[in-house]
């Protein structure tokens, strides 16, 4: 669905009243078009960008980070004019990659977040695509100062963690999106609408693909430190314990425990959301887990309130001679009294046990998006709400509540035992180990 | 790996560095008051107080203090808040524990710590909302440090209270910048847990005050919001105030909250606002009513939808879609029938509103209306696809106008269900046109298809194929094939052999896309017989995809292939199997790719996929690896391929290691 948001380009700055005007004759074009604020209405003084683009930056802008930024920089209603990173290598390809789309040289480059947040008050809103250790911090960072947040996924690193990044976003009425994209792509979104609206019978269990990756709590001799303004290893760490310098970390701390939720954490905070997505159970996390007798998850079964079982499965990927519960990666499946669907990366369509219903996918994906007026495009939802102050469609509440899912069986397999957990009070029953292991402390001098 | 060391505490590390090593993410946690759990508190508390001790050792001791310690470890821990490298490890160690004494120990460190780690101590104490520390935490908001001042800050707003506020609020005047922006982001922390506790006049208080101060837009905006939320049933009002503001930031605000709260209250209040502000703000708050999905709303969305600007009348109609309510279909079918971008809305409107209301208004209207009215309404229709709609449509299709029949022979394809076959074949036979014999032909493909071959849908088809017309007789066979099942096989089959040219045809193209592996026999002998080229490629294709499904036992997949190798004639072909046996981790599946390493035209995709399979193999097939890779690396000019088939040959020719 192709939609058109954005006002027309002006050369000067124009009264409230244009703004609004200009935003109503852009929505009278297309039904679906949402409608916008202007945004000297985002909190910024009176900062008003001379055009009605969404002023952007970005943060830890790496491998996921270019596809983020490239995603954003497609989209007419972005100006990006600040990198803010912790190496100078990223901050140069970034500015690259920003000065090139902008035709100029003009992308600033900031290496403390601190610094940047202060500086450059002219900022709607930020990509921050950091691995996860720094998720939650950055989003509070930057939700406090102002700033709406593209949060790559996932979006805590414990559960406290998540709850008080779910608190800014509340008491700051800022917008926040967690990346977990599928839930803005069709086949994911048809689905979903399957379980939703009874077309599979009574749902009774959904599958969620994770990853076989245990954590560790690996160390790693002292190297020499990089200067700061080359690499700053303190800036990089974060609010996570300090270690040495090694540079093994840059691009090894997948698996090790201070900076990392495990293969359940790196995939069920895309799975897992789908799942909760699909029962209606976005603002509430499984109530029981069931250690599996392994240390990665795989296997584990965990109920809702509602009675549906979740299962956290680690063999989505193709091999022979195995039962599949779907081919690929990210996968999802969806059980229910007459019938089941499944569905991951790569499909054309999705896989249905009676596969007939694809007769409804159009009917299906255009009534969720005319319904909850969303677009396709999870970049795109996330802009749409800068501007209009909506939730996105993976909030801050949807991000908190499927981690507390992810983050619960984590730690199930750390304490190697079935646990009962209290959504509501974000308490484990009768268990003061697993509650402890709901929190960490913040490295100083990050806190929430 | 951690590396390798002896230290003098090698009885104790013996035990504890197991638990640190790669691949192990927790200790056993033995039962909290047992003797084997103080043993482990007791190894961990060692570990931190032996000065030869490694960091990394107290760091481990730390975190897993943090699930296993008790009072105990207090006083330990709580030595190591002043250390430099171990004053955040020792935080976190004792945060998570809930246990009094840990407050204590806190409170007890502010006075004896400095800086950064003040700041951190600063930060567990906000985190545990330790009320007992207010006191000596305002007295840090006024200190010489800007760093702890700000933390201090965070921390009376995160344990909140009456004490926290007014400390916070005292220091206001006389703070620095870069101290008040930290005392205002406390205040509305301490404003929030006002909220969070019930303490609502508290908590109202603190947020108009905290607006009169005209803080900055982010503090504004956060004290607008609470301000709201702390008028507990008087919120709709302040809501109202907030819409109705000529401030920018106010109706941001509001708009979050009308997307945000729940309650029929604010939803009407909200909604009372609707023809009482600007076209451009109606229109949005139009748009977040139905963002919000509260049917409290109809009414006055209702009368928005049918005068006002175009705008808000457009964000109206879309919101009473989102709503779907039947109460509104009528107005929408009205205003569907109109023109412009209202009318264009309203259709739109129509083929999303989730409402069964609309399906029967809808099918009325079809019978009313110019041709251009009709057919936006099958367009709808087509949409929504409704069963009940069939009839409506199947009367629309025998309409004077061709456009309005060829648009609802093809909608009624859509929408009919098995009950609706006689009605589609009847639609086949009968078509006026060619146009209309292709949509019908596509509707009953699409309707047999979704019959799923149920006797009821194929019974009708087969006595059709009996009766048609010759130039019918395709789609009916096509119809069956979308159908499945025995019967349509047969039949199908039948017509394959048929002394009819123009029939035969047809059936063998049925018979090629059959979806069924019972079908492979039949597509094999048209590939090794038929006289004509188009059946053979066509039945040979047919064959491959069948011979494609991954579920089928390997031993029959492999079997089909080397069928097809032998009959294939076309690099495509041969491609396509040389895909295919890629899949197929078998000595014999080797083979028969290395037969076609010789063939000019699919040499690399042969070697390509020799390459898949022998990297499968195991050990016992390594002479024929060995044979096969070093033909390959011979024959081979891609280097990636030659690269892994010497890899596989090096590991072959080493007996697999």
């Amino acid at each position: 669905m192709t939609r058109s948001h954005l006002p027309a380009k002006t050369v000067s700055s124009p009264s409230r009243r244009q703004i609004l005007k200009r935003a109503a004759a852009a929505a009278a074009g297309a039904m679906a078009a949402p409608m916008f604020i202007p945004s000297s209405a985002l909190g910024k003084d009176g900062a008003t960008a001379p055009s009605e683009r969404i002023v952007m930056a970005g943060i830890g802008i790496g491998g996921r980070g270019s596809h983020d930024l490239n995603w954003a920089l497609s989209e007419s209603d972005t100006q990006f004019v600040a990198i803010c990173d912790v190496s100078a290598p990223a901050r140069e390809k970034a500015k690259g990659t920003i000065d090139k789309k902008n035709g100029n040289a003009d992308c600033k480059t900031y290496r403390d977040v601190r610094e940047f947040l202060a500086q450059r008050t002219d900022i709607d809103a930020v990509i921050c695509a950091t691995s996860e250790r720094w998720h939650s911090m950055m989003s509070i960072i930057a939700m406090r100062a102002g700033r709406d947040i593209y949060c790559e996924k996932p979006g805590s690193m414990f559960i406290t963690e998540g709850r008080a990044m779910m608190e800014t976003a509340k008491r700051y009425g800022r917008v926040f999106q967690t990346g977990t994209q599928r839930r803005s792509e069709a086949n994911f979104i048809f689905a979903n609408e399957l379980a939703k609206r009874g077309y599979l019978g009574k749902l009774h269990t959904v599958y969620a693909h994770t990853l076989e990756i245990p954590l560790n709590h690996d160390w790693a001799p002292a190297e020499p430190e990089p200067a700061k303004e080359v690499f700053d290893w303190n800036l990089w760490l974060g609010p996570v314990p300090w270690r040495p310098y090694n540079k093994k970390w840059i691009h090894g701390w997948h698996g090790v425990y201070d900076f990392h939720t495990g293969g359940i954490g790196e995939w069920g905070s895309h799975t897992i959301n789908q799942c909760q997505m699909a029962i209606g159970a976005d603002h509430t996390a499984a109530i029981e887990y069931k250690f599996p007798g392994n240390d990665t998850g795989n296997g584990l079964e965990a109920r809702f309130a509602n009675g549906i079982k979740l299962v956290l499965n680690g063999e989505g990927w193709s091999k022979p001679g195995r039962k599949q519960m779907w081919h690929g990666s990210c996968g999802v499946r969806y059980e229910g009294s007459e019938g089941s669907v499944s569905v991951a990366d790569g499909y054309s369509t999705p896989e249905l046990s009676n596969p007939a219903l694809l007769s409804e996918f159009k009917k299906l994906v255009n009534e969720y998006l005319e319904r909850e007026n969303r677009p396709l495009g999870h970049m795109r939802d996330f802009l749409n709400c800068v501007k209009s102050r909506r939730l996105t469609v993976s909030n801050a509440s949807v991000s908190h509540h499927t981690m507390s899912t992810n983050h619960a069986a984590n730690i199930c397999t750390w304490l190697k035992r079935d646990l009962k957990y209290d959504p509501i009070k974000e308490e484990f029953l009768n268990d003061p180990e697993a509650n402890r292991l709901r929190t960490r402390a913040w490295r100083d001098p990050w806190s929430a | 790996m951690k590396p390798a060391r002896i230290i003098p505490l090698v009885a104790l590390l013996l035990a504890f560095t197991a638990s640190t090593s790669a691949q192990v993410q927790w200790p056993v946690i033995p039962p909290a008051g047992s003797k084997e759990r103080q043993d482990e508190v007791n190894k961990r508390i060692a570990i931190l107080k032996a000065a030869d001790a490694e960091l990394h050792d107290k760091f481990v001791a730390c975190r897993e203090l943090s699930v296993l310690g008790d009072k105990s470890v207090v006083p330990v821990l709580a030595a190591l808040l002043s250390d430099e490298k171990l004053s955040h490890m020792a935080r976190y160690g004792l945060e998570p524990i809930q246990d009094p004494s840990v407050d204590e120990a806190f409170r007890d460190a502010i006075g004896k710590l400095k800086g950064p780690q003040l700041v951190g101590l600063l930060s567990s104490i906000g985190n545990r909302r330790d009320a007992k520390a207010v006191e000596p935490v305002s007295a840090l908001l006024k200190g010489p440090d800007a760093d702890v001042a700000c933390a201090a800050a965070y921390a009376l707003g995160k344990i909140g209270g009456a004490g926290a506020a007014k400390a916070l609020e005292d220091s206001l005047g006389a703070a620095p910048d870069t101290v008040k922006a930290s005392i205002h982001d406390g205040l509305i922390y301490a404003g929030d847990n006002f909220l969070q506790a019930g303490s609502l006049d508290q908590a109202r208080d603190l947020y108009d005050r905290l607006i009169a101060t005209k803080p900055a837009g982010r503090i504004y905006m956060a004290a607008q919001r609470g301000a709201v939320l702390s008028r507990g049933a008087a919120a709709g009002e302040r809501l109202v105030q907030l819409i109705k503001s000529d401030d920018d930031r106010d109706f941001a605000v509001a708009l979050r909250l009308v997307n945000e709260l729940q309650g029929e209250a604010l939803t009407r209040a909200s909604a009372d606002q609707l023809d009482k502000i600007l076209g451009p703000k109606a229109a949005l708050l139009a748009q977040a009513l139905g963002n919000r999905g509260d049917k409290a709303a109809i009414d006055k969305l209702i009368s928005l939808a049918k005068a006002g600007e175009t705008p808000a009348r457009i964000a109206a109609i879309k919101a009473l879609a989102q709503l779907g309510d039947g109460s509104s279909v009528a107005l929408l079918v009205g205003l569907a029938r109109g023109e412009g971008e209202v009318a264009k809305a309203a259709q739109v409107a129509l083929a999303i509103i989730i409402a069964p209301e609309a399906d029967a208004a809808l099918g009325a209207a079809l019978a009313e209306g110019d041709a251009k009215l009709k057919g936006a309404i099958i367009g709808i229709l087509a949409q929504r696809r409704a069963p009940s709609s069939a009839a409506p449509l199947l009367k629309a299709a025998g309409d004077a106008n061709d456009e309005v029949r060829l648009a609802a022979i093809s909608a009624f394809g859509e929408v009919a269900t098995t009950d609706d076959l006689a009605g589609m074949i009847n639609l086949l036979v009968n078509a006026k046109s060619d146009a209309e014999l292709a949509a019908a032909d596509k509707g009953l493909a699409s309707l047999a298809a979704r019959a799923g071959g149920k006797e009821a849908a194929t019974a009708p088809l087969l006595a059709a194929l009996a009766s048609a017309k010759p130039a019918v007789k395709p789609a009916i066979l096509r119809g069956l094939r979308a159908a499945g099942g025995p019967k349509a096989l047969a039949a199908i089959r039948a017509a394959a052999a048929d002394p009819d040219a123009a029939l035969r045809d047809a059936g063998i193209r049925a018979l090629c896309d059959w979806p069924g592996v019972e079908a492979a026999p039949d597509l094999l002998k048209i590939a090794q017989t038929s006289t004509d080229v188009t059946h053979k490629t066509l039945a040979l294709r047919g064959y491959l995809r069948l011979a494609s499904d991954a579920s089928a036992p390997l031993a029959e997949r492999m079997d089909m292939l080397k069928q097809a190798s032998a009959l294939a004639d076309r690099p495509e072909d041969k491609r396509k199997i040389l895909g295919l046996l890629s899949a197929i981790p078998t000595p014999e599946a080797l083979a028969l790719v290395m037969s076609h390493l010789a063939t000019p035209a699919v040499k690399e995709e042969a070697a390509s996929a020799a390459v898949k399979i022998a990297e499968k193999l195991d050990e016992s097939a390594n002479r024929a690896v060995v044979e096969a890779m070093t033909k390959v690396v011979e024959v081979t000019k891609a280097a990636d391929v030659k690269k892994k088939a010497q890899a596989v040959l090096g590991r072959a020719k080493n007996g697999g290691k």
